[in-house]
């Protein structure tokens, strides 16, 4: 135990020196320290929610300036600024963007713009596409991801920082899904790689009274020649548990159904422009 | 766990005004937040509740935040230390550590996980019984391995302060701990 201390943490070490009975201690409160579950549901409720609130707080401070002194209500102005901010969306790190096998509608439920009520009502027939924001090792890349619950996909790559993940079968209605990729996998072309998991989670919608034609026609959006030349291999990952899993990611308890477990603080729900009470920082 | 400094800097820089770049920075932190929060007030729904308070207080103020020196998660580390001293404020948090503190034992049998459950139980209720600063320094070093010139950003306190935190904050577990268990091995009261 001693030794775990020194090895571990030596700034306590050091702190504790010559006192053996303190550094015993510091182990037992180490090993004792809790471990709490992660509920990726709420993980997911929490950052849908601060997108939502994400525009009506991250604004140049100049316009903030211009707004004070104007006393724009915050209508006015998210529509002046909204070309300047999709703008910057455009440029944004990491973005999911589905769209139907049918090309009837395209829908983007970008991290950006995604709550709990959009990402329930993703279609069904939706093929899932990522973007990095560099480009990526492939074969890395595509042997962390994981999809929750297990559903067996190919996957196709625009480019080389644009992946398509097809589902072999259609999603299950109404049912929430997350794609995972694993830090070790998400990983560029120059071997550097992610620090944390890519998550992302979106739920579809429920399936319509009457049961649709399953039509077994690929998407067209997905023809190479509306795709590009650099289709990676289309690889089939098995539902089970065949896509690596990585060290650490374990998949999270599933709550099917739920969206969450119990009603949020009415400041958490309120709309972006009104913050909680406690706002300011002390 | 900690972002390579330039990489982060620049994520910061861009997560003033793009939501995108702030949810990565919310991927990144999230885990640690949520692990030192409930670290303090053991309850899950609580947890919850102060960690979404102090990402939404960090979205609101990321445009006042200024490069220290030190990771950006220091930052949210310091909303969350306020964040749960009015947590307490507002309500005692519960002491049914039984049912709150969780174990890793893999493999280990039940009797064995029962026992390790007691003994988290019984040092971290010592722990609780600690003034606010000392258990909050205690959290951070060994909960969170944090730098004691983190835990000083922090808590606003230099690092000497913060090693003393530590220290007496450990004295004062033995003491307690040595209460609890009957024999007193030598430790003045």
């Amino acid at each position: 135990m001693n030794r775990d201390i020194f090895d571990v943490d030596p700034e306590l070490a050091d702190l504790l020196k010559g006192e053996p009975d303190l550094i015993d201690l510091a182990g037992r409160l180490r090993d004792a320290h809790p471990q709490p579950r992660l509920d990726e549901h709420f993980r997911a409720h929490l950052r849908a929610q601060l997108m939502r609130a994400a525009p009506a707080e991250l604004r140049p401070r100049g316009w903030r300036r211009v707004r004070r002194a104007l006393a724009l209500p915050s209508g006015v102005w998210l529509a002046g600024t909204g070309a300047g901010l999709g703008l910057a969306m455009a440029g944004a790190a990491a973005a999911i963007v589905l769209y139907s096998h049918s090309h009837s509608d395209v829908v983007t439920v970008g991290l950006t713009a995604s709550n709990v009520a959009e990402k329930h009502t993703v279609d069904p027939d939706n093929v899932i596409e990522i973007s990095f924001s560099q480009p990526m090792d492939r074969t890395a890349v595509v042997k962390g991801i994981k999809i929750q619950p297990a559903t067996s996909f190919s996957t196709q790559w625009k480019d080389d920082k644009t992946l398509v993940i097809v589902p072999a079968h259609h999603l299950a209605a109404n049912t929430p899904y997350t794609v995972r990729i694993a830090p070790q996998s998400a990983r560029d072309i120059q071997g550097n790689t992610a620090t944390a998991p890519i998550v992302i989670a979106f739920g579809t919608k429920p399936a319509p009274s009457a049961t649709p034609a399953v039509s077994p026609a690929p998407p067209p959006e997905l023809e190479l020649h509306t795709i590009g030349s650099a289709l990676a291999g289309g690889l089939v990952i098995a539902p089970d548990g065949g896509v690596s899993l990585a060290a650490g990611a374990v998949p999270p308890p599933r709550r099917p159904q739920r969206r969450h477990r119990r009603p949020c603080p009415a400041w958490f729900t309120s709309p972006p422009t009104a913050p909680p009470p406690s706002s300011a920082l002390r | 766990m900690t972002l390579p400094r330039a990489f982060e800097d620049r994520l910061v820089e861009r997560a003033r005004t793009d939501p995108d770049a702030f949810g990565e920075l919310y991927d990144h932190y999230f885990a640690q937040i949520y692990r030192f929060v409930y670290s303090r007030v053991r309850d899950q729904e609580a947890a919850e509740d102060v960690t979404s308070e102090v990402f939404f207080k960090a979205l609101r103020a990321i445009h006042r935040y200024r490069p220290s020196g030190h990771p950006f998660s220091a930052w949210l580390y310091q909303i969350g230390s306020n964040a749960i001293a009015d947590h307490y404020r507002a309500r005692r948090p519960d002491t049914n550590l039984d049912s709150a503190i969780g174990v890793r034992a893999p493999g280990s049998a039940v009797d064995e996980q029962v026992v390790e459950r007691d003994e988290a139980a019984r040092v971290w209720a010592a722990i609780d019984a600690l003034p606010e600063s000392q258990r909050t320094a205690l959290t951070l070093k060994l909960g969170e391995d944090l730098k004691l010139a983190q835990i000083g950003v922090i808590m606003g306190k230099s690092e000497g302060a913060v090693k003393l935190l530590i220290h007496r904050g450990m004295i004062g577990v033995r003491h307690r701990l040595n209460i609890a268990t009957g024999p007193v091995t030598g430790v003045a009261m």
